[in-house]
């Protein structure tokens, strides 16, 4: 029973992956400009002769219709060759994949930091409903979603420019740099989180079984803790699903400012330079990224919640 | 607050409802998420009289103040003038000088004409593409209904600001080109909502009684189905003004937004960052005005989503 | 709970008044006194102040809520005390049924863990396989296996009295059942208010189905606008009802044989109105010029101007 619901909820993800490539790959196809010429611009050579533009243009396959060119990129893609930069001619995969792990260290601490954030805040503002503190933690959201991630960084990063006196935050990609940038996402993105579960709390707690709870002898912090929260859950998975998108674009956007050497940082620059292939590639594996956030919140939904897998 | 009302993909049926149910009921978890149409002075009693109307309203109009004063400043922000360069906030310059020592409230005046503009731009598009495909899903439903879901669903699938970012990726950046990238996530989710209130509103007992009355399709259509799909637009994109006007900061700040020398409030923080430590009012003017104008306008939503009758 | 010993002196409620901040009385100083093993049902329509009683008596009402009079609970007084203090009353003195099923039990939690809860937030643990036990004798089949099951697998009928045997866990002095049978079939409901019965406490019945009171209750206490204007055995007062409000109360109620209902005109007062005289005055068809300007008090278990004599 439940495998077939997980198998279920990954046949469509798989699904939803290859028609975003399809998408993507589209979007390069139609995208103005020559790749030829670029290819060769960034070799070096400044008026290729025709002859030159219409050998790379072989070498690229654009001779091809269209479907064919898209299959196969996808027979390549799925044998794990994601074609070669424009600019560097190097394959993208191999950079993808050594910029893959620290950009998975700074989406995962911000996921972490945004679930302490959101359960304490919110939660908080839950048990004094109404009252002065849940006030300000609402102001709080309100300034927190309305304060874009680059913003937060760059406030940071004056701070430790202006106190330590550094010219330049080189981030190493490694553990012990990784809370700041995780911070920026992490304040960016936990507004809809915090007021979800401070909403899910609110309501268990005003629930029939909640007032017996109370009927019973128990104190109100016990039914916050024992009712409130685990059937705020299910709503609190889902939003934080939710905030994953905005959060994938926080990463990136972070990766930017503090120059931490991830994915994020990798796509900014390869749009900049216009370099296709790296484009598609690491814009899908956003979007992989995505849907499988997708995935899981719909598995542990269906894991807390048994009434939720019987329905599609 | 928004940050993405889309619907995720690959989230089943009933958690995606439950996912916008609870969405729907941000402050008060008692309120129900009918849609209802919502009248003019339904929307002014709605944003005088709560809280975050009130609230919204006056960080709207500190913005559109700031907007308007700088563009009555006589300085032309691109006065250039090394002497002026990096002064500190005074009377004669109120958020102080840039580098080039031109007028920083002129500056982000002009930046915040772009950058509203543009997103009012990406609203307009969004909107009127999805009140077209939307009603159009939901009306004639079939095959065509299915085949835009399901572009729309993978259109959804790949984060907004990435999916801006490819299609800026292929096309270039410019003024132009940003706002038709952004658009292409926000048609995307619209038609999605837009299909389902079309659908809703198709088995209005009104649309009926005047299809029975003789009223041609069309007719009947635009007044019975258009118009309430129109009024929840409205809203809708109004709740995600906020996100939109974030994500031209972040392009612009990204380099793949506007192009130089036009003015925007992410470029031209993307631009203090090497003057930091010199002159922080550089960095502070542009980001108070996207976080003024982001708070300004989650608010104002907030604000008409509670005051809607449901 | 086979041999029960409830508390002595059961509940006794005096000159019961309490007024919320929006200006509502919702109950104007009345009395009550339920015995341990009698069951005294509290009837009226909706709105009368019937479920803030059963509140109070749970010391459940919002804080804002100003309470005044005695409500005596086994030698505890519940007004007044603090929250510390309602804590060891509720649950060990009191219990509460409440009126829909299937919202009374937590729908993440097996019906076993939800009615221990009632042992646990105590500090204690039900005898071994006592739960079971006792649902059996209720009349639930197969209870030790049942009690692993969630709440939606259960019907209505039985988790009411799941809902009973958390009620009885410490053999209390009074269970409060607010309309425990409202969202039952009414050949469950017998079961239900049997169930209540069987746990030897006194009973504090709140319900607008004069049937079930007939069949079930020793007493009867008819509510009107917040306050009492009968009472005495059920028998009685259902047979014979003296208080023109609690004659038209049974002329509104189908039952067999008895004719077509006589449904009573017009709309109970709203209870931020204070009423100079009989509250009822305005619909009653006995009302003289005193019954507006004084109010009638409780005489001979009646409060009504004509029937005490008084007349103008």
């Amino acid at each position: 029973m439940v495998a077939r619901f997980v198998l279920r909820r990954a046949g469509q993800a798989a699904l939803t992956l290859l028609l975003a490539s399809v998408v993507v790959w589209i979007l390069d196809a139609f995208a103005p400009g020559d790749p030829a010429q670029r290819v060769l611009s960034s070799e070096g050579v400044r008026a290729p002769s025709v002859a030159q533009l219409k050998g790379v243009a072989l070498q690229l396959g654009l001779d091809q219709p269209l479907w064919a060119r898209y299959l196969s990129w996808l027979g390549h893609a799925v044998r794990g060759d994601l074609g070669t930069s424009y600019i560097s001619g190097l394959p993208v995969r191999a950079e993808l994949a050594s910029r893959l792990e620290a950009t998975a260290l700074l989406a995962g601490s911000a996921l972490v930091l945004v679930v302490l954030i959101a359960v304490v805040l919110g939660l908080a503002a839950a048990a004094a409903a109404g009252r002065w503190p849940d006030i300000v933690i609402r102001v709080l959201t309100v300034i927190c979603a309305a304060t874009p991630a680059f913003v937060v960084g760059l406030l940071i990063l004056r701070v430790i420019v202006v106190k330590f006196g550094l010219g330049v935050v080189l981030a190493s990609g490694d553990v012990q740099d990784v809370f700041l940038p995780a911070l920026c996402v992490a304040i960016g993105s936990m507004a809809v989180p915090t007021r979800v579960l401070r909403a899910a709390v609110i309501s268990a707690v005003g629930e029939s079984y909640s007032l017996l709870a109370r009927a019973r002898g128990a104190r109100r912090l016990w039914v916050l803790v024992w009712h409130g929260l685990p059937n705020a859950a299910v709503p609190f998975v889902q939003a934080l699903a939710l905030s994953a998108a905005w959060m994938i674009g926080g990463t990136v956007v972070v990766e930017t400012v503090f120059t931490w050497p991830g994915v994020g940082d990798y796509l900014v620059t390869s749009v900049q330079q216009r370099d296709l292939p790296v484009v598609q590639a690491a814009t899908l594996l956003a979007t992989a990224g995505y849907v499988f956030s997708g995935l899981v919140a719909d598995l542990l939904t269906g894991l807390i919640d048994p009434r939720t897998r019987s329905r599609s | 607050m928004t940050q993405s009302t889309d619907i995720n993909t690959g989230t089943s049926a009933a958690t995606k409802r439950g996912a916008a149910n609870w969405l729907a009921r941000w402050w008060d978890p008692r309120a129900r998420s009918r849609p209802a149409p919502m009248t003019t002075q339904g929307a002014l009693r709605a944003l005088t009289a709560t809280a975050a109307g009130r609230i919204g309203i006056t960080c709207a109009t500190a913005v559109v103040a700031v907007i308007a004063a700088g563009a009555l400043r006589h300085a032309s922000t691109d006065t250039v003038s090394i002497t002026d360069a990096f002064l500190p906030p005074s009377w004669a310059h109120p958020f102080g000088t840039d580098d080039f020592g031109r007028d920083e409230l002129a500056r982000v005046s002009v930046a915040g004409r772009t950058s509203l503009s543009a997103a009012v731009l990406v609203m307009a598009i969004a909107t009127a593409a999805a009140l077209v495909l939307g009603t159009s899903a939901g009306l004639i439903g079939g095959v065509l209904d299915a085949a835009m879901m399901r572009v729309a669903d993978v259109l959804l699938a790949i984060p907004n600001l990435v999916l801006a970012m490819a299609v800026i990726g292929a096309l270039g950046p410019g003024f132009d080109h940003l706002v038709i990238a952004l658009s292409v996530g926000y048609v995307a989710s619209f038609t999605r909502m837009t299909r389902a209130f079309a659908l809703s509103a198709r088995h209005r007992a009104d649309l009926a009684a005047a299809r029975l009355a003789g009223l041609g399709w069309w007719r009947s259509v635009l007044g019975h189905v258009a118009r309430p799909v129109a009024g929840q637009l409205t809203i809708i994109s109004t709740l995600s003004f906020g996100d939109v006007v974030i994500s031209i900061a972040a392009l612009s700040f990204l380099g793949l937004g506007v192009r130089p020398p036009t003015p925007e409030w992410g470029a031209m923080l993307s631009d203090s960052r090497g003057n930091v430590a010199v002159a922080p009012w550089l960095l502070l003017a542009p980001g108070l005005a996207i976080v003024l104008t982001a708070i300004a306008v989650n608010l104002i939503a907030d604000a008409l989503r509670e005051g809607d009758p449901g | 709970m086979t041999t029960p010993t409830p508390g002595r002196d059961g509940l006794r409620i005096e000159n019961l008044s309490v007024r919320y901040p929006s200006g509502a009385h919702a109950v104007r100083r009345i009395s009550l006194h339920v015995a341990p093993g009698r069951t005294l049902a509290l009837v009226g329509e909706s709105g009368c102040g019937k479920t803030t009683v059963a509140m109070a008596v749970l010391g459940l009402l919002p804080g804002t809520a100003r309470v005044e009079g005695s409500i005596r609970l086994a030698e505890h007084e519940v007004v007044g005390a603090s929250e510390a203090s309602l804590r060891r009353i509720r649950g060990l003195h009191v219990g509460l049924v409440a009126q829909d099923p299937m919202r009374s039990f937590d729908p993440l939690l097996s019906v076993g863990t939800s009615v221990r809860e009632a042992w646990r937030v105590h500090g204690r643990r039900p005898v071994r396989d006592g739960v079971a036990t006792t649902l059996g004798e209720l009349g639930i089949p197969e209870p030790r296996r049942r009690l692993r099951h969630r709440p939606h697998q259960w019907s209505g009928g039985m988790l009411q009295r799941a809902a009973i045997a958390a009620a009885g866990a410490h053999t209390p002095a009074l269970i409060v059942a607010d309309e425990p049978t409202s969202a039952l079939d009414a050949d469950r409901a017998d079961a239900v208010l049997n169930a209540l019965r069987a746990t030897g406490a006194g009973v504090l019945l709140i319900s607008h189905d004069l049937e079930l009171v007939a069949r079930h209750s020793d007493e009867v206490s008819v509510m009107y606008a917040g306050t009492i204007v009968e009472h005495g055995e059920a028998a009685k007062v259902l047979a014979a009802p003296r208080h023109p409000y609690a004659s038209a109360l049974l002329a509104a109620t189908p039952r067999p044989g008895a004719g077509l209902p006589v449904p009573l005109p017009g709309a109970p007062p709203g209870l931020d109105v204070e009423p100079a005289g009989c509250a009822f005055a305005p619909r009653c068809p006995l009302a003289g010029e005193d019954c507006a300007e004084n109010q009638p008090p409780l005489h001979h278990d009646v409060a009504c101007h004509r029937v005490n004599g008084r007349a103008a």
